[in-house]
């Protein structure tokens, strides 16, 4: 077999088939990859880090609530300053949650800048030092408004002990008429403070108080004293005493919760609260832009990626396909080489089963034909012994016509038939080719010869002419009915000598027809006339052996054309 | 869209209303009191409270080894030092001060008489390393003497064992948990039971005469400062001493001259003597004082006799038991 040496030797299966990377662009291949991964993992370390959005809710809450505490302390203020609570207890409550809520305030969100951090941290460092300041006012107004609240408690209780004393201790031994009539007018003046306190009944009071020696803050445009201040005894001691701390707490509480409220915390909490805001809305929007970045660095590394894969299946693809098809052709060639083999071994058995055929019955003639002519020619006529004779040599011709036509198709078949044309005239080669025709035939089958020109000189081989011209005459005798017509047609060219043989015989079936120069090959309905298969394959052989061509028209039933055609050399060439 | 998500998913703060105080949510729906009843208990560690509680009564804690919290803070006697002798606290050279109860001061907004320290671990702190008090001497000292509690510190949830926070943690949660709840008047203000007619008279002075408006809230005082002599001097019969400037030596101003912190009235019938500088030995002494310097009142015996009534009806329970069957003395 040569399918292996073929294979081999075939460029398709060689292992070059898939191109290697060339290293350098493997080299700068890992190398981009390995940039866009650090991109991708830096900007990823960017955004996780300092990001926490929870803690930054929790910020921006804890300002909104130190707002919300503000607000409730100075609600809490005002409401102890009108006296509709009964204890401080919410004050302190909502003071301790201011202050417990500092604590997340000193921690800043990660997310800020530093710049922003420390804007933030100073401003809560403002808004700790204004709240320690409202801190200490509000201790302040707790203090004053109890002192105030006991003193308006006990004011109407000594104006009481004042009136019973002027009642009880009318006269000298009492207060003088003046300093009663001063004491009656502080008492009004406070008791009008107290219903209206405004800046000009607090003046009045205060002034009042003054001409008592007792000096309270407003006093300052107060006309000074007539003299020295009067001996008012205990009683008017605890009237003085109580507007003292009247006129002194009113003032003093009003200008507490003057101070307390007017404390800019909320304005402070207002603009840690802008500084916060515009700071996470930078980190944000850093943060959005590290988002994109790391977007754009994975969009970036799986289009790398898949163009790097797609370049590599269409490479292996294109490796694929130029393999498949020289697999493909190489297939087609070893199926022919396979082809070939069949036929010969099919050849081989068919020339096997031929020979043990054709040969057995032409010796089993010449051995019955020898023995009985050994055995008892002595009593036979002579004409009965030539009979014999004649049949063994008839025989032995029959064998030696097979073997010729075999050893000629076996040298056809081995590509080693000679060709060796020569000039002749037509007439030259048919005459002795339709004696020995005659001879085998019969003299009665009809034979209708044409020729143009009429005896044409032609440059062949005349033995191979012979064999092609003897076994397609044969072979049209042999097909037809012994009455029917056989036409022979020699026309002569000088490009070509055609030779057309038409019968009007069984004809060859249609489906017989690729396969009918094949040697051996005999066509279905030829199964009842006697013949080796080897008539049109030595046709074949011998045109081809001279470059002619065969061309062969049939239809089963009714006959047959066949035609060979050679090439005419000119003197020339 | 990220961060939106972000901040969808975080969840709303809980509401923090009651975090960061140091007073439980009012208990009572009505304002016409103007006091609160002391709860039972607060939302403390169990395990710090009772660490806490053998710490307060180590004397590791301090430098001598001699002296602890209960030294000073006799809990069986109301958690004051009950003796006439008052130890050096702080006798840091304003003179001495008499020393307040350690219960319930976990509603006191400020502490000692000069309200110095805002917090108890503040407080503790100060106490502890100050050399005329604890002279714990330095935290690592402190530590290296109470080694032993490491196992006791790891299974309270410190796992390196004692630390300067743990002891920290332990003391204060343990002075948190002093409580004395369902005293007379509270199970009064909570319609559980009577309390005495003088008492409820006496109840009707303190509001009528302005006790209350310095003592109120739930710990019946302890959460203003106040002027000590609004209407008369107290110190004109002796003359004021340096520690009678109160809260002035710690701000330096003038408005807080002889300013205190108004102590707590809670369980005042059992922690004898009163005022900063215990000068009254008696609880009426200390009414008819109170009523003459802070109100200009001469109180009449029957109103004080009320008022300390009511007074009494003011002491609450530790420990499932009366402070006033506690701390009466032996027979």
């Amino acid at each position: 077999m040569t399918t292996p040496n073929t294979l081999e030797g075939h460029p398709a299966v060689r292992p070059a088939a898939v191109p290697a990377s060339p290293p350098a662009g493997r080299v700068l291949a890992v190398a981009t990859v390995v940039a866009l991964v650090g991109l991708f993992a830096s900007v990823l370390a960017l955004l996780t880090q300092g990001w926490d959005g929870a803690a930054n809710v929790r910020y921006v809450d804890a300002v909104q609530r130190a707002l919300d505490l503000d607000a409730r302390l100075e609600a809490d203020v005002a409401r102890a300053r009108l006296g509709t609570v009964t204890h401080f207890d919410d004050l302190v409550r909502t003071q301790d949650q201011s202050r417990a809520n500092l604590g997340p305030l000193r921690t800043p969100p990660a997310a800020l800048t530093a710049r922003a951090a420390l804007d933030v941290s100073a401003q809560v460092a403002r808004y700790d030092e204004l709240l320690r300041e409202k801190f200490f006012h509000t201790e302040q107004f707790k203090s004053e408004l109890a002192v105030l609240r006991n003193a308006l408690r006990l004011l109407p209780r000594a104006a009481d002990d004042l009136r019973d004393e002027s009642r009880v201790h009318a006269g000298p031994t009492g207060l003088t008429e003046e300093d009663r009539a001063d004491l009656s007018h502080l008492l009004d003046a406070v008791l009008l403070l107290v219903v209206d306190p405004s800046f000009a009944r607090t003046e009045t009071a205060a002034c009042a108080l003054a001409r008592f020696g007792v000096l309270v803050p407003a006093a300052a445009s107060c006309p000074p004293p007539p003299g020295p201040p009067a001996r008012v005894g205990p009683i008017g001691e605890a009237l003085l005493r109580q507007s003292r701390l009247v006129v002194h707490g009113q003032l003093a509480l009003d200008g507490r919760v003057r101070a307390l409220l007017s404390l800019p915390v909320a304005e402070a909490l207002h603009a840690l609260q802008a500084t916060l805001q515009s700071g996470l809305y930078a980190a944000e929007a850093r943060r959005r832009g590290h988002e994109l970045l790391v977007a754009l660095a994975a969009c970036a590394t799986i289009l790398f990626g898949a163009a790097t894969i797609i370049r590599r299946l269409q490479a292996q693809a294109a490796a694929l396909a130029n393999t498949t098809r020289r697999l493909g052709v190489a297939l087609a060639e070893l199926e022919v080489e396979r082809d070939r083999v069949y036929q010969l071994a099919e050849h081989r058995s068919r020339f096997l089963a031929m020979t043990s055929h054709e040969f057995r019955t032409p010796l089993s003639l010449i051995l019955s034909s020898a023995e009985l002519l050994g055995t008892y020619s002595e009593g036979w006529t002579p004409d009965r012994r030539r009979r014999h004779l004649e049949r063994i040599r008839d025989a032995a011709r029959h064998m030696t016509g097979m073997l010729d036509r075999v050893l000629l198709l076996g040298k056809a078949e081995a590509g080693m038939l000679e060709v060796r044309p020569r000039r002749l005239r037509v007439r030259e080669l048919l005459e002795p080719l339709i004696e020995e025709l005659r001879a085998s035939v019969g003299p009665d089958r009809r034979l209708e010869l044409v020729l143009d020109p009429p005896d044409p000189e032609v440059q062949v081989d005349d033995e191979l002419l012979r064999h092609v011209l003897l076994n397609l005459l044969s072979n049209a005798f042999k097909y037809s009915a012994a009455d029917s017509l056989v036409r022979l047609s020699v026309c002569a060219s000088p490009e070509a000598l055609r030779l057309d043989v038409e019968d009007q015989g069984i004809g060859i079936p249609a489906e017989d027809l690729p396969k009918i120069l094949d040697p051996f090959h005999r066509a279905s309905n030829a199964r009842d006339f006697k013949g080796t298969g080897l008539g049109l394959a030595i046709v074949k052989r011998a045109l081809d052996a001279q470059g002619g061509e065969l061309q062969i028209q049939s239809e089963a039933g009714a006959g047959t054309r066949v035609r060979a055609r050679i090439p005419q050399k000119r003197e020339a060439i | 869209m990220l961060t939106a998500l972000l901040f969808a998913c975080t969840p709303s703060p809980t509401p923090t209303e009651e975090r960061g105080g140091r007073l439980p949510a009012p208990a009572l729906a009505s304002t016409a009191d103007p006091f609160e009843p002391i709860p039972a208990s607060l939302d403390l560690d169990p395990r710090l409270v009772t660490l806490g509680g053998r710490l307060f009564a180590d004397p590791a804690l301090s430098g001598s080894g001699t002296r602890a919290c209960t030294d000073c803070h006799v809990l069986e006697k109301g958690g004051i030092y009950p003796e006439d002798a008052r130890p050096s606290h702080p006798d840091d050279g304003t003179g001495l001060y008499n020393v307040p109860t350690v219960f319930n001061v976990a509603f006191n907004f400020r502490l000692n008489w000069q309200g110095g320290k805002e917090t108890l671990e503040e407080h503790f702190r100060a106490v502890l390393l100050n050399p005329r008090v604890m002279d714990g001497g330095s935290w690592e000292a402190v530590e290296a003497r109470l080694s032993s509690y490491d196992a006791d510190f790891v299974a309270a949830g410190f796992p390196s064992g004692v630390t300067a926070a743990g002891i920290e943690a332990a003391v204060v949660s343990y002075e948190r948990s002093l409580l004395t709840p369902n005293a007379p008047f509270d199970r009064w203000l909570r319609g559980e039971t009577e309390i005495p007619e003088p008492a409820r008279r006496g109840y009707a002075h303190f509001k009528d005469l302005g006790c209350v408006s310095c003592h109120q809230g739930i710990n019946v005082g302890g959460n203003l400062f106040q002027r000590f002599g609004i209407q008369a001097d107290p110190f004109a019969d002796r003359g004021a001493t340096t520690r009678d400037h109160g809260r002035a030596l710690l701000t330096g101003l003038p408005e807080d001259e002889f300013v205190f912190r108004v102590p707590s009235l809670r369980n005042v019938a059992v922690t004898a003597p009163y005022f900063h500088d215990g000068s009254a030995p008696s609880l009426p002494m200390a009414v008819r004082e109170m009523g003459r310097v802070q109100l200009g009142y001469g109180l009449a015996d029957d109103e004080v006799a009320d008022i300390v009534a009511f007074l009494e009806s003011l002491t609450g329970e530790w420990a499932g038991q009366s402070l006033a069957v506690l701390a009466a003395p032996a027979p």
